[in-house]
């Protein structure tokens, strides 16, 4: 089964994302602070990751470059969600390893589009 | 002096004694023409217009009746505005004289609407910088947007239930309800940055700093004489004619600075030593040098002792108060505690930056009647490396922007909610 990390600290947001997950058929593993995320995430092995900017104790950008400065986690794709959405954001985002970026708020459809699309470019058949 | 161009030709023409067979012959057109264009029977403009100018020995546009230079030139820019697509209005530039000649009124009105526009752009302008520099401003809207997506994806999921079951619709319901209500929460806060009341009063307090911050010109990039004086500043009065300041502008100049900067591994405060004055001064005068022949790029923020912002010059992604208190584990605060002793610490932010910074507070001056000395506290900064030649070690301390825009749960110093978790 197809495993999608959530790293998201609005419970709300957690709660949605885990449901429209389920429905496409995914599990979801979710965490609520960047204190230990990567440690986690190189535990699990999801096929993706959903990574929220901001989270207490540690950035989604420093979780991003533990993730990524790891040889487990150099090809998980990670889907950036963020309110911020300016440029110098989505630079920093992309120099972390973020594979795509996604302003909040959007859309249930869009979402999923983009992590189907993600999963398939990370797996092509 | 007459009110149309051809008046005003006819007049010129005869302050200059030139008879009308004598102009023409100078223009290239007959005395027969010229006599109908100087009795308003012909237009006149564009290239002829210029003709008649230089003949005339006058300026174009004082040819033009009711039509300033400064009108034109609002009446241009705005039509040079216009984007050029597929359908967009064209203005006949070269025909502008003729419009403001025969439509002053209309000409009038359109420049008048012309600088309106000019002056709103500008209002945006301001009003974005705030947005993006404010950092409790935009870190209330980053909630504010992640109250939305969850209330907007809960909501889309009730839409489209297909098969969902009751008591998780219930839940959601509730969610949306709980999420709705912070959301309130969250807009009434940001509102009250807007307050009328409050907004005119931080005006106040905002104008002096942020113009200086806004003015506070990059040195140009040019090769300077070593013995050149560095580049002043536009400060605040009360820095810029202390007599401490004028005294440190005559002794650094570029070159000391340069050298004491090499021999004292880029600590402020041993450079001021070097040069034997308060280090505030050699803050602002590193700053004026920033990101030049091999320094930093210097950040600076001075404030009271009340926490109110006097001077801010931000860098990179370091976002500064625009009026009241930051963090209260910024080393700037932080040296209130020890007026007079220097201050150094790396600020690390939650998002992965680190600042290495230098404050110093000192006591500006001392009401003896009152018993109430008044401090100021100034710190520099600028981006930490790794590779920093200092000989110092000054210690790392985690750091946030505001308590309310904070997500380092685990804070002992914190004084407010972090707004994402408020009840």
């Amino acid at each position: 089964m197809t495993i999608i990390s959530i790293v998201e600290d609005e419970p709300f947001i957690v709660e949605a994302l885990s449901y429209l997950f389920e429905l496409e058929g995914w599990a979801v593993h979710i965490l609520r602070d960047g204190a230990d995320a990567a440690e986690q995430i190189l535990e699990q092995q999801p096929a993706l990751i959903v990574l929220d900017y901001m989270l207490p104790n540690k950035s989604g950008i420093t979780v991003a470059r533990e993730v990524r400065g790891a040889e487990a986690g150099e090809t998980i794709p990670i889907l950036m969600l963020t309110a911020k959405g300016q440029a110098k954001d989505r630079q920093l985002a992309h120099l972390s390893g973020v594979t795509q970026f996604m302003t909040k708020p959007f859309a249930n459809a869009e979402l999923v589009a983009s992590v189907k699309e993600m999963l398939q470019n990370a797996n092509p058949r | 002096m007459a009110q149309t161009i051809g008046g005003r030709i006819r007049e010129i023409r005869a302050q200059k004694g030139l008879k009308q067979s004598a102009l023409a012959k100078l223009v290239g057109i007959s005395p027969t023409y010229l006599n109908l264009i100087e009795h308003d029977k012909r237009a006149v403009a564009g290239k002829l217009l210029s003709v008649f100018a230089n003949a005339l020995e006058t300026d174009r546009t004082l040819l033009v009746r009711g039509a300033t230079a400064e009108m034109i030139e609002h009446l241009q820019q705005s039509a040079r505005q216009v984007p050029s697509t597929y359908n967009a209005p064209t203005a006949e530039l070269d025909e502008i004289e003729i419009f403001t000649t025969r439509f002053p009124g209309w000409a009038s009105v359109l420049s008048h609407q012309a600088q309106t526009r000019k002056r709103l752009e500008s209002l945006i302008e301001i009003l974005s910088d705030r947005l993006s520099h404010d950092p409790i401003l935009s870190e209330t809207i980053h909630i504010m947007l992640s109250n939305i997506t969850a209330i907007r994806s809960i909501s889309e999921l009730l839409v489209m239930r297909g098969s969902m079951e009751e008591a998780k619709q219930k839940s959601f319901i509730q969610n949306i309800f709980q999420e709705s209500k912070r959301l309130s929460v969250t807009a009434e806060k940001l509102l009250l940055q807007f307050d009328p009341a409050q907004a005119g009063k931080a005006e106040v307090n905002e104008a002096p700093t942020q113009r200086a911050s806004h003015n506070l010109a990059r040195p140009k990039a040019k090769t300077p004489s070593d013995s050149e004086a560095l580049p002043s500043l536009n400060l605040p009065e009360a820095i810029k004619n202390a007599p401490a300041f004028l005294r440190a502008q005559e002794v650094i100049t570029r070159q000391a600075l340069h050298e004491s900067f090499k021999a004292h591994h880029n600590q402020p405060f041993l450079i001021a030593d070097h040069f034997g004055l308060p280090a505030s001064l050699v803050f602002y005068q590193l700053l004026s040098l920033s990101g030049q022949e091999g320094l930093p790029d210097y950040g600076l923020l001075a404030v009271d002792n009340a926490g109110g912002v006097l001077y801010r010059h931000e860098i990179g992604t370091m976002r500064l108060p625009s009026r009241s208190g930051a963090c209260p584990r910024w080393p700037i605060y932080r040296a209130f505690g020890a007026t007079g002793e220097p201050v150094l610490q790396r600020m690390s932010f939650i998002t992965g930056e680190t600042y290495q910074a230098y404050a110093i507070a000192q006591t500006r001056k001392r009401d003896f009647a009152q018993l109430v000395p008044v401090s100021q506290s100034v710190m520099l900064f600028h981006e930490a490396q790794t590779d920093d030649p200092t000989p110092f070690a000054p210690p790392d301390v985690a750091v946030g922007f505001h308590c309310s825009v904070c997500n380092r749960t685990d804070c002992t110093d914190r004084r407010e909610a972090y707004a994402l978790f408020a009840d």
